[in-house]
């Protein structure tokens, strides 16, 4: 069942990714201002608003864990963690690679860069703690409570180009804004729903691997006892 | 300058995939490494309750 839902996402997410890409490079035209690298906005924005999405389930499942010390709320949590990571390291390189051009400098420690830079050390933190930790309900536990404590950067990041007062390098949002041609909003939000769709067969992936390493903890112990 | 524009375009929408599909290795190798790890120790248990 698991496998035929991964099948499905994966397919759907590649024909819908295919198709937008179709209509990014081929049907829309340059940002006025930018050129052609103002298209990077349709990988670097659904990249970090993925990988937030699947922060927060993260942050749901630790909590759940937290509450019921079900061990399928651990799996969840770090399964999504791990792609979040990736969705975030998509949004720091693209953004690198699009500073480069724009401002003619990769990288700045403004508020906005700096946080979300921030956010993936934190829980890149999460994942080398993780295999440090024997006990299997020590470090379900130690995780649920860092994932819970480094998603207090995300509002940071969030904020960080909407104070009035902090000074930041990164642009305004360009969608609350209404600055953003409104043909560009279709490919946009397409973008964000084909990561997520990649992103949820990577998750279910992972998933697996997490119950098949519960079986080999418990076949160690069977080990051991017989 | 639009050349450039595009070149770097190129490389951001290809650095993208491949920290993806690197992802994708990543969870593939790891996923035949413990699907290896379980077979080795299923044997080891079927060995060891019928001596």
């Amino acid at each position: 069942m698991r496998d035929k839902a991964v099948y499905i996402l994966g397919i759907l997410g590649t024909v819908l990714m295919a198709w937008n890409l179709h209509t990014i490079f081929v049907g829309l035209g340059d940002e006025a201002a930018q050129g052609a690298i103002g298209k990077m906005l349709f990988i670097h924005v659904p990249a970090a608003i993925t990988a937030y999405t699947f922060y927060a389930v993260a942050v749901v499942c630790s909590v759940g864990f937290l509450v019921s010390k079900d061990f399928k709320y651990d799996s969840v949590a770090v399964s999504a963690i791990e792609v979040a990571q990736t969705f975030t390291l998509v949004n720091l390189v693209t953004g690198s690679i699009w500073g480069h051009i724009i401002w003619g400098i990769w990288w700045t420690w403004d508020l906005r860069l700096t946080s979300q830079f921030m956010c993936f050390m934190l829980y890149l933190g999460y994942l080398l703690m993780r295999p440090a930790i024997v006990e299997a309900t020590q470090r379900a536990t130690m995780s649920a409570i860092l994932a819970i404590f480094a998603a207090a950067d995300i509002p940071l990041v969030v904020m960080a180009i909407r104070l009035h007062n902090v000074r930041t390098q990164h642009p305004a949002p360009v969608l609350e804004t209404g600055g953003v041609d409104p043909t560009w909003r279709l490919p946009l939000l397409m973008g964000y729903i084909v990561l997520v769709l990649i992103g949820s067969a990577l998750v279910l992936v992972r998933l697996r691997q997490e119950t098949v390493h519960r079986e080999i903890d418990s076949l160690r112990r069977e080990l051991h006892a017989i | 300058m639009d050349v450039i524009n595009q070149t770097y375009l190129f490389y951001g929408y290809t650095a993208a995939w491949i920290i993806v599909l690197g992802f994708v290795l990543i969870l593939v190798r790891r996923g035949q490494r413990i699907d290896r790890e379980l077979s080795r120790l299923k044997s080891l248990v079927e060995d060891k309750e019928s001596k």
